[in-house]
């Protein structure tokens, strides 16, 4: 099991605007934390900071370290040369088989597409197999149910359920109902 | 602000009081279409016509052939075996230098893309090789390079500054998107370069592979002109003139344009070929 994730005064800002300020949290391990909060409120921002892609002017960040994040971003951000197996396996697989995931999705007939021969909501799932096919422990996942129809809504949340019993995962989202089903705790930022 | 998006707007559609009725919008999607083969032909022909016409008003063979005559000494030349030697001898001497240009500049532009140090280094060294004209590199070239060899290190002087150029912006356009999913995903420098930097470069490159492989074979030529070594098309091109040989000039120039479209064409066909369809990867490669 891993240690929880403690966020401690944290702050960061862009070319002067502060964008997180002081900001504390414990993200426990396992269990999934809904982070709610109006646009531009820095969930986005707290994502990247837990991600390693930037870092925060001040602040400490523990346990962290004993992670391997697995991430969903707000884009789908798939590689375009890749068909749907490609992109899910293009991390390499350890969580489990490329084939597997997308076959659980819903894309077992679109293993061979490449992502521009899919809708929007196949790629949102591409995407979200490519996570769970990582299989890190810490996942974090922002607005992973855009574009998806309420069926295919309804199995990937049962998927995070089951993932949330193991691992800790951090859903940023907009809507209280997602939070209310999936969530542990809910964190709101507050945009400053 | 508004002027500012009007202005934008104005420069889309061509002019503002055109997109008003509908016919900027025409103006914007507007595609060109391919000249049907027999308008091409029937293009040509007439062209043709021009010259043998002036050929006929001039009546001096020393200043103007006819296209016919041109042909009849084509069709002659055809049959020697010097005339295969000196295409050949070109051919070889300009590949030399086209691919010796195109290794170093990928090289010199992955480079100058992750080292900024090299950049810098190798910028004033580009800028001056691009804005040089092909006949000075030449004369200055002939004071240190043997007549053989000058056509290849003009070749090189062309491709080398295109491509360095051409793939250090493929690299630093590559999505940065994608790129983050390659930091997050830990994923090893062989997939990042097969999944995000070559499908970014690969545009790029073509584009500057089969514009120098023009430029290289045009200035390999002149090169050869101003060297006039033993072989090389060049070389005839520059007798043909000494020796007042007008048809024969017309012959070679002739030659060099049909190469050039030939090469061209091989070179562009040859690229778009060799683009490989991405696979799955394989699977027992793991990051975790």
């Amino acid at each position: 099991m891993s240690e929880p994730i403690i966020l401690k005064d944290i702050c960061k800002s862009f070319d002067g605007k502060k964008v997180l300020e002081n900001f504390s949290a414990v993200f426990p391990s396992p269990g999934l934390t809904a982070v709610m909060g109006s646009s531009g409120a820095g969930k986005t921002t707290l994502m990247r900071i837990l991600l390693g892609l930037i870092q925060p002017d001040s602040g400490s960040i523990s346990g962290l370290e004993s992670h391997t994040p697995s991430v969903v971003f707000q884009e789908n951000r798939l590689f375009p040369g890749l068909t749907a197996l490609g992109n899910a396996e293009a991390a390499g697989v350890s969580g489990g088989d490329g084939k597997y995931w997308l076959g659980k999705l819903g894309l077992g007939e679109a293993l061979d597409l490449r992502p521009n021969s899919l809708s929007g909501g196949m790629q949102r799932r591409v995407a979200i197999a490519r996570a769970l096919c990582y299989g890190g422990s810490l996942f974090i996942l922002d607005e992973p149910f855009k574009g998806l129809d309420i069926v295919t809504r309804a199995g990937v949340m049962e998927i995070f359920r089951e993932l949330k019993r193991e691992k800790a995962v951090i859903l940023i989202t907009h809507d209280p109902e997602e939070a209310k089903l999936l969530a542990d705790q809910t964190i709101y930022i507050r945009a400053i | 602000m508004h002027d500012k998006r009007k202005n934008r707007e104005t420069a889309l559609s061509g002019r503002t009081d055109s997109r008003k009725k509908g016919a900027g919008v025409a103006f914007a999607v507007h595609k060109e279409k391919k000249a049907s083969p027999i308008g091409v032909l029937l293009s040509v022909l007439f062209w043709l016509a021009v010259w043998e016409i002036a050929a006929r008003a001039l009546n001096s063979s020393l200043l103007l052939v006819s296209p016919v005559t041109v042909l009849r000494r084509l069709a002659q030349l055809m049959g020697t075996y010097a005339f295969w030697q000196n295409i050949g001898t070109s051919l070889i001497r300009i590949a030399k230098g086209y691919l010796l240009g195109a290794v170093c500049g990928i090289l010199c532009g992955i480079l100058s893309a992750f080292f900024p140090a090299a950049r810098t280094l190798l910028s004033p060294l580009l800028s001056v090789v691009k804005a040089t004209p092909v006949t000075s590199l030449v004369i200055l070239a002939l004071v240190w390079i043997k007549s053989y060899n000058l056509s290849i290190f003009i070749c090189f002087l062309m491709v080398f500054p295109i491509l360095t150029e051409s793939v250090r912006q493929g690299i630093v356009d590559a999505d940065r998107e994608l790129l983050e999913v390659a930091y997050v995903y830990r994923l090893s420098p062989g997939r990042k370069i097969r999944f995000i930097y070559l499908p970014s470069i690969r545009p790029h490159l073509i584009t500057a592979l089969s514009t120098s492989i023009g430029f290289a074979w045009k200035a390999g030529i002149a090169g050869e002109v101003f060297a006039r070594p033993k072989l090389g098309i060049g070389s005839r091109l520059f007798d043909s003139k000494v020796y007042l040989e007008t048809a024969d000039i017309f012959c070679w120039t002739l030659v060099i344009v049909l190469l050039s479209m030939i090469i061209e064409k091989g070179v562009l066909w040859l690229l778009q070929r060799s683009r490989k369809k991405e696979t799955v990867p394989p699977k027992e490669e793991t990051n975790v």
